[in-house]
Parts: C-alpha cells; structure tokens; sequence
C-alpha cells in the first residue's frame, strides 16, 4: 500500500487509514521521529477531509488524534507532536480575524502543501544539533551513550569528522529486541568504528564500571517533559543516576519539538503503564489475572498497557541532566517549561 | 595632567589619553595593556573596551552601519584575542556589536518576527509572565530606553520586546548560519521564511509594525543619526557597568540578616559595597578571607584603607569609600588556609566573581572552589555578586581552557632560591553551577539555572562566536 493511495482515498477517510499512514510513515522512513510521523499524518488526514469550519476542524483532529493515540503502545512521543499541531492550528487561528473563512483555508493550504517540508526541517534540527553538540566531545574525550537515538548517532559521527578531535565511545548495548537480531544503536557503533572512532560496547551492567573512564555521557530521548526531566529508553535514568555519582556531566540531545506537556513526579506517573516490575510466584496464573483487574482500571484511568520489552522507558529528573543539547542551542532543563509556556498559554 | 608620562600605563591614562592618540595607536595601547594585565579586573577591563569602542563609532567613517559592525567586530575580535581569560573583553564587544544591531535594525527581522510570535500567541509583550519584565524593559540592547534607569526603577509601561529566544543558543562554538528561532512552532511555520522558525504571515500587518520597519528605513538612511544613538546606548552600557556595584547593593539588607555571619570571598568593589550598604541597618560579623597570593595586598588595603591601594602607593588615592570597620561591621581577616575551619559558623558566604558563564557557573580568583566547596559541604547559602557585563554567553565546554598561571613571586623569597623547585600560581578557579545558591546581579536575584535566560536578553547569537573562529 502506497502513501499516496492512503492520502488520496476521499471524503470518507476512515480512521483506521490514519494510524495505517502514520505507522507506514515510521517505517517507510528511517530517520523519521514520531512525533513529526504523527503531524505528517495529521496533515494528510487533514488534506484527505474537507472541513469548512475551523470547530469541525478542531473536533476531527481532536477524534484523529484520539485515535491514533489509542493505537501506539506508547503516545508519549507521538503526542509530543499531535499537541504542537493542535496547539499551531488554534494559535494561528485566534490571532486571525475570526469568522475569515479565506484565512482559515490559506492555513489549511499552508500545512498541507508544506507536510514535506515539516519533515525536512525536523530532519535538519537533527544535523544542527549534532554541529552543536560536536564541540562537546573535546579532543582525547571518552563519550559513554546509550540506545539507538538517531540524533546522538549524527552528532558521534559529525564529531568523528573532525580531523582534529580524537576521542573514543562507550557504547551501551542493552538486549536486542527479537532474539538474533542486533540491539539498538549497533549501526552507529559499525557507523563509528568505521570512521576510525575506537567503541567499546558494554551491557547495561557494566556502565558503572566503566564510568571511571568516561568524561560525559549523551543520551538521546523520546520526550523531554516540563521539568526538564527526559522520557528515554529504559536505562537511562539508571545512567544518570551513576553520571550524577561520579560527577560526570550528563547531556540529552532531543529535538525541540520532542517537548512534551507532561509533568511526571515519578517513574509510575507517566500516561503509560509498563509491566517491568512484575511480581510473580509459582502459581502465575493467579497473578496474571490480578494483573488483568489490576489493568483494566487502570486504563479506565487513561493509562496503557505495555508490556516489558524494548520500547520501555524510563524517566530521568532534571536535577541529573546537566544540559539539554536542542537545534537552538544548550538549554537548562528549567527552559523546557518555559518554551512549552509559550506555545499553550 | 601633571607627570603624564610618568604614571604607571593602566586604565587611567588609557581613558585619559584616549581622546588624544589616533584611534590605530588608542587600540593598540589597549592590546598591549589587556595583553601586559595592566588592566586586569573585569571591571576596568569593561570600561576601557567600552571607552575605545565608543570612541571608534564616533570617529567612524562608516558609511553602512554594516561597515561599523565590521569594524567593531574586527577590533573586538583584537582585544579578545590579546587577553581571552578576560571574559568581560569579549562581553562587552559583543554587547555593542548587539547594540548596533539594535538600533539599525540589522537583524531586526527577527524580532519584528518574534513580535509576530508573540501575536500568534495571542499574547502581547505586557503579558509576559512577570519574572521576564524586570529583565527585558532594562535589557541594555532595548535602545528605546533611551534614559538610564536604575534596576530599582519600576517597569516601564512600553511593551516588552522579548529578544528571540534563539539567541540563548550559548556556546562557543560556531552557530548555524540559519538563523533557528527558538520557538516549538518553529517545525509547522510558513515557508516563506524559511528556514527560521516562523509564525505564519499574518496578512494584515498591525500598524505599529508597519511604521516600525518605516522607522527602521528612515534610521537606515540617515547614519549619523544611528550612530548618535549607538554612542548613546554605549554611554548607558558604560553607566551600567559603572553603576553595577551600586545598584548590586541595593538589595544587600534582603540578603543579609542581623547576627549573620557572613564569609567573603575577597574584598572587592562590588562586595565592599554590598557590605556597607547591609551595615547602614543591620549589625553583622564578615569573615573576609585574604585570598593570598594574588588578592591578599588587596584585600588587606580594602579591609585598612577602604581602597585597594594602600595610600602610601604611588598611584593609590584616599580611599573615598567607608571602612567596614567604621560602619559598624565586624571584620575578621582569616587566612585562606582556615576556610574549612571557619565554615561551620558561617551563615552566608558572598563571592565575587570574575566572570559568570552562561551555564551559571563562574570563574574567580583561586581559592574560590575551596569555598564553595566547604560552603557545600557545611551547607551554608552561596551568593555571587556580578554585574551582568561578567555574565558571558560562552558555555564552559572545558574548564582547562580558563586556566592561567599567574607569577609565582608572591609565593615566598626570590625565585632564584627555589632552584630545581617549581613554584606554581594558578590564577582562577571555576565553580560549578551546582555550587551556587543564588547569583545576585543589577537586575536582581537569578538561579544559576535562570541565567541562560539573562544571556539571552543581553547577547545577540550572532556575536556568540565572535573571536572563536579566528
């Protein structure tokens, strides 16, 4: 199924087409980050549906975005892009004179003729930020990362491109996710020894051990909430709570349009439910039940089930990041809510 | 001037003599005294590159104002590269060369499009949340305010031009040429102005923008108008890093309490006033310690003549401000050795940096760390006085680059008798942000965390880089 026969399927779009698109999107797409996969196929949604007026607009999104949400195991990251796409119709649309219909349809021309173009900017924060970050990685530097983030990916290979730094990588490879398949983040340490950049790949229970070698670590992340904290794959908190032991400064790279308007106080206070911390004892299938009742009011609260596996995250406070490395510029996880201010309110 | 040729080379006879020389010969004594430290102190080394700066927008013959920026940043780039530990140097141009942006309009699409965020928004500057106004009203690039007005002033009513936030994009390192505003709407903008992050085109331009950009070509056409209005906005920059100590005082009776015991850092300007300005009402107890080797003279002058040069120095003067000791404070001089020792009766501890970095973190004099580390320790407060001229946009991507190793002669006897010993001074600690309870500033209190944001106000991104790609 082509794209493009997805797009162009008429007036009665149905919603089961969206989440298709958006998850085609991901995979027909590499380098695509969820949240721009999710405008992308907002924008589609949005051209495939003639809406006349700016409420029904707003409440076929409002429903689009619903479902699509409903159908990733994990929306954080992908609501990090639905809620800045909201956000930019209703704040454009209340500056303008409200009741011009001409306005309304030129914004609407706007966002659809220029979904490629979102992707493409959202592709090129990425090789800003790695022309940020490389010069974070100082000649004779030894880096330690984590997890299969693309952007740390670019900005490791960017700074191996410069002549003039040597510097060598801790690489934490955690589980592949079927078994046979390579774990996440082994292109880039091919990537990187390739470019001459000497990697040492240790597992998740080695990076204490190893910190004593390591003068910074990067990491990437999927969402950087309110507080600065960052959402990123399961281990990273553990990482930042051994950089911040060992006073190691610990930078997150993430693109800005990965904030996200979520305050969790906790690793249990996030919209998803993650089954990492499973109690069992022989009889199981008694506890698998209880965890059922136990799941099935929890997501009458809004939570969603995900079971333990290689999409788990974790979430990292602010007090151990040490930076925020975003395409304009080192921010201090407390700027996070104030970039996030400026758009809701 | 009596015996001008006889005064020791320093900031006095540069400002002096600045009027006189030519302006080749004015930059390159300032070189050799940046270079030699005959001006050294964050302090005089402002005023002196404010004061040949203003001199050469005066004298230009510039006929562009990007001929004028050209040529401050050139020689900006000059007087960094003769003293770069002297963050101050390099704030200072990069301040101007943002003024002149200002006031031209260079660049100034980006505010009329921060402006056009900001409508987007639907929210107007005077909707700000209110921690930004204290900041953006007195933001030393806003020549609009035209008069001086002290950090006490209340807020003007004019609306607040929040610099783009892309100017927070802080390091030193070479920024994109692309100029990304920092803004979340910046990936869905409309195209015409790509690539920036940009609200889309409202097509009904409010009036007040449009004589804006009117404003802007008529200051355009006329350069000798711009250029009066640069030299005005530079004197304001000087008043302020004039003033700075005074202003930073003001506040000196929120932070210090009666019975505090209160551990200082040196005795500088800054600290001396904030002090004095505390002892008019309250009745407390300084620890000054000595900062030996490179403060230690100083500091003792400060604490027994109320001047950093002893009036029996050739060049030293009377000392025209108070002795602590005749307000009614109660000074105890302790060596640097007994830091620790002394901590655990501490209530307060004041440093006074030399530069602040833009990660709030600072750089002061050695020995500094050891205080800020046996404050941590003992968990006692620390506040950092700083005018907001030491706050650099430079991001401390490597602490070993601070590093200067000053003369070893006031470390005991004659070089000579050390023989094979090595005898080391080095010049200046940095203290982490985390070591920082609180920066107080002329604008204010600030977090180490908050002062991202001040950098913001106060730099243009594009002078970020300036003398770092050189």
């Amino acid at each position: 199924m082509s794209l493009s026969d997805v797009s162009s399927n008429g007036n009665s779009y149905p919603q089961v087409l969206k989440v298709a698109t958006y998850h085609a999107l991901l995979s027909s797409d590499a380098d695509l980050t969820m949240p721009v996969a999710a405008i992308e196929s907002l924008v589609r949604a949005l051209a495939a549906h003639p809406t006349s007026t700016i409420s029904e607009t707003l409440e076929y999104l409002k429903s689009l975005v619903e479902t699509l949400t409903a159908s990733v195991p994990n929306p954080i990251s992908l609501s990090a892009g639905t809620d800045l796409f909201q956000r930019y119709l209703i704040s454009s649309l209340q500056t303008r004179q409200a009741g011009s219909s001409t306005d309304f349809d030129m914004l609407r021309r706007h966002l659809i003729n220029n979904a490629r173009l979102f992707v493409q900017r959202a592709k090129d924060s990425r090789n800003i930020i790695a022309g940020f970050g490389k010069n974070f990685v100082r000649d004779g530097c030894t880096v330690l990362t984590a997890g299969g983030s693309r952007v740390v990916g670019a900005l490791l290979k960017e700074s191996a491109s410069r002549s003039a730094v040597r510097f060598r990588v801790v690489y934490v490879l955690g589980q592949s996710e079927t078994p046979g398949a390579r774990p996440e983040g082994s292109d880039t340490v091919d990537a990187l020894r390739a470019q001459g950049v000497p990697v040492a790949t240790i597992g998740e229970g080695a990076v204490a051990y190893s910190l004593s070698q390591v003068d910074m670590v990067i990491v990437g992340a999927e969402g950087v909430v309110e507080n600065g904290g960052a959402i990123s794959r399961l281990g990273t908190y553990q990482i930042g709570l051994l950089a911040k032991a060992h006073s190691i400064p610990f930078y997150v790279v993430a693109e800005s349009h990965k904030f996200v308007r979520l305050f969790p106080l906790g690793q249990y206070d996030l919209p998803i439910e993650q089954q990492v911390v499973e109690f069992k004892v022989e009889n199981e299938k008694v506890v698998d039940e209880l965890a059922k009742t136990v799941d099935l009011t929890k997501s009458s609260r809004g939570k969603r089930k995900l079971s333990n596996g290689p999409h788990a995250v974790d979430f990292t406070p602010p007090d151990l990041i040490s930076g925020i490395i975003t395409e304009s510029g080192v921010l201090t996880p407390s700027a996070v809510s104030e970039e996030l201010i400026k758009i809701w309110f | 001037m009596p015996g001008k040729g006889f005064r020791t080379p320093g900031l006095e006879s540069f400002v002096d003599n600045l009027d006189e020389f030519k302006l080749e010969r004015s930059t390159e004594v300032l070189i050799q005294l940046l270079a030699r430290r005959q001006i050294s102190g964050s302090k005089n080394c402002a005023i002196a590159v404010a004061g040949l700066l203003l001199r050469i927008v005066q004298d230009s013959p510039a006929n562009s104002v990007q001929d004028l920026l050209d040529q401050v940043s050139q020689i900006g780039q000059r007087l960094i590269a003769a003293q770069p530990r002297e963050l101050a140097v390099g704030n200072i141009v990069r301040r101007v060369l943002g003024l002149i942006r200002e006031v031209s309009g260079i660049g100034q699409d980006d505010e009329i499009r921060s402006e056009l965020s900001s409508m987007l928004d639907g929210q107007d500057g005077l909707n700000r949340p209110e921690m930004l106004h204290s900041i953006s009203t007195y933001s030393p690039l806003r020549h609009a305010a035209s008069e001086f007005t002290g950090a006490s002033t209340p807020e003007s009513p004019q609306p607040i031009k929040r610099p783009n936030f892309a100017q927070s994009g802080y390091s030193s390192f070479a920024m994109p040429s692309t100029k990304t505003a920092m803004n979340l709407f910046g990936l869905l903008a409309e195209p015409s102005y790509s690539p920036t992050g940009t609200p889309p085109i409202t097509n009904r331009e409010s009036p007040a923008l449009s004589t804006k950009n009117l404003n802007i070509i008529q200051e355009q056409a006329s350069i000798k108008e711009t250029i009066q209005e640069i030299g005005d906005g530079m004197r304001e920059l000087l008043d302020e890093v004039d003033l700075a100590a005074e202003q930073i005082s003001e506040s000196a009776t929120d932070y210090i309490n009666s019975n505090d015991m209160i551990m200082a850092q040196g005795l500088s300007d800054t600290t001396h006033k904030f002090l004095a300005e505390a002892a008019r009402k309250r009745k407390f107890t300084v620890f000054v310690v000595e900062g030996e080797p490179n403060e230690g003279q100083a500091t003792r002058n400060m604490i027994l003549y109320g001047s950093a040069k002893s009036p029996s120095d050739d060049d030293g003067q009377e000392g025209t401000t108070k002795r602590l000791v005749d307000l009614g404070v109660n000074v105890v001089l302790i060596p640097d050795s007994a830091i620790f020792a002394i901590m655990s009766t501490v209530t307060k501890v004041l440093l006074a940096p030399q530069a602040v970095l833009a990660n709030g973190g600072l750089v002061a004099n050695v020995g500094t760390s050891m205080i800020a580390a046996a404050a941590q320790a003992h968990k006692v407060p620390v506040l950092a006085l700083s005018g907001v001229y030491k706050l650099s946009p430079l991001y401390p991507l490597d602490t070993d680059e601070l590093r200067e190793i000053g003369s070893a002669s006031g470390l005991g006897g004659s070089v000579g008798s050390w023989g094979k010993v090595n005898v080391m001074n080095p010049m200046w600690d940095y203290v982490e942000p985390e070591k920082v309870n609180l920066y107080i500033t002329n604008l204010g209190g600030h977090a180490p965390s908050y002062l991202y944001r001040i950098v913001a106000d106060h730099y243009d991104k594009e002078d970020i880089n300036l003398g770092t790609d050189m």
